[in-house]
């Protein structure tokens, strides 16, 4: 089973993925999430933004 | 008015500075056993669960000083703490006691200092096995914490010679700002005290610095630097499993998650230097509004964090 990727387009295979997991695109590199897994469907990794204090 | 806003309500309504915890944690204990959980005092701090062994929860219960009277009006709660860290806190508490399946597994501990050089975390460091660790600090309910900056505290000591008001040699004070315009150049220095005379100058600044980035100090003549305390910057690593019980829990409840980086520091720091555990920081609240005379937490926000804690324990331990 394959999905594009949200940001280059390439094809991605669920290799044993699970749901919420981090993995980097292996064309581009972008950090992508599992938002579902049948049928796979990924999404742009959160943002990571600055934020002041503890 | 729901338990765990009661909780919350209560123990900002104890003023907690660093030094002056024991009525808070004393409270907070009496909570926890009413509530069935095992909970000890164990010098100074309280540990619930003491013999769980599988997640640390890792919060504080001392604030900085400066009262901020309690009040709830329009479903905020105002008082010395609430962001700062008795919201995140109490959240993890109240998710926890609605955990009674995990409580041999899950421990949580109140630090009393850690808004004062953090001993007790450090001294947990090294006595607990380590285990992944949630470090309840305010980055918002939809908010995953990544990485805490570094902190360099240091002492700058001038010393130039005698000059003549009319002659071009700078006198000690004047070197001092000097240095302290370049420090500004790459980062964000604050100076903490600046005390002398022409002849001698010593500045005490306080700079964060991230993983990334090499602090370099600056050969002037004159000028000697002496560390008084350096906290190495500290980053998670995303794709471990606790984080992604943390993207799930925040989406299971609605929520869009963002990982934040913080520019200041917390126990994050203290833990990571030696644990190669996953550990990441999460809680209720504008951080922006630590130590401020504004501190204050929206109730609803609250209410949301302490779903997406139990939500995130949970999965946590089942994927574990």
């Amino acid at each position: 089973m394959t999905q594009d990727c949200p940001v280059c387009g390439a094809d991605i295979t669920n290799n044993g993925l699970m749901m919420n997991e981090l993995v980097p695109c292996p064309e581009c590199g972008s950090d992508l999430e599992v938002i579902e897994l049948t049928p796979l469907k990924l999404d742009k990794a959160p943002e990571e933004k600055e934020d002041w204090g503890e | 008015m729901d338990r765990s806003v009661e909780l919350l309500s209560s123990l900002v309504s104890i003023p907690s500075p660093t030094g002056s915890t024991e009525r808070a944690v004393e409270s907070l204990r009496a909570w926890c056993v009413g509530n069935g959980m095992d909970a000890v005092i164990d010098r100074g701090a309280l540990v619930i669960n003491p013999g769980a062994r599988d997640l640390l929860l890792l919060g504080h219960i001392d604030t900085v000083p400066g009262e901020v009277p309690l009040k709830v009006e329009d479903g905020i709660l105002w008082g010395r703490g609430s962001v700062d860290a008795k919201g995140p806190l109490c959240a993890a508490v109240s998710a926890l006691s609605e955990l009674p399946d995990l409580w041999d597994r899950v421990m949580l501990v109140a630090v009393p200092d850690e808004e004062g050089g953090s001993e007790t975390a450090k001294r947990l460091r090294d006595e607990l096995p380590e285990m992944p660790c949630i470090i309840l600090e305010p980055g918002g309910w939809d908010g995953i914490t990544i990485s805490y900056r570094g902190r360099a505290l240091f002492d700058v000591e001038v010393n130039a010679p005698r000059a003549h008001s009319g002659s071009n040699e700078l006198f000690a004070p004047e070197v001092a700002i000097d240095l302290f315009n370049k420090l500004s150049e790459s980062w964000r220095p604050r100076v903490l005290r600046i005390e002398g005379d022409q002849l001698r100058t010593l500045m005490r600044l306080d700079i964060r610095y991230p993983e990334d980035e090499m602090l370099v100090l600056h050969e002037i003549p004159g000028v000697t630097y002496h560390s008084v305390e350096n906290t190495p910057p500290y980053s998670s690593d995303k794709r471990s499993p606790l984080v992604r019980s943390f993207l799930g829990a925040i989406r299971s409840q609605g929520g869009t998650p963002a990982f934040k980086k913080k520019t200041g520091t917390s126990d994050m720091n203290v833990l990571g230097v030696k644990w190669k555990t996953p550990i990441i920081a999460y809680g209720p609240g504008n951080s922006s509004l630590d130590h401020t005379d504004s501190e204050r937490l929206d109730i609803d926000e609250y209410a949301r964090s302490t779903g997406v804690l139990k939500e995130a324990v949970k999965r946590s331990l089942s994927s574990s």
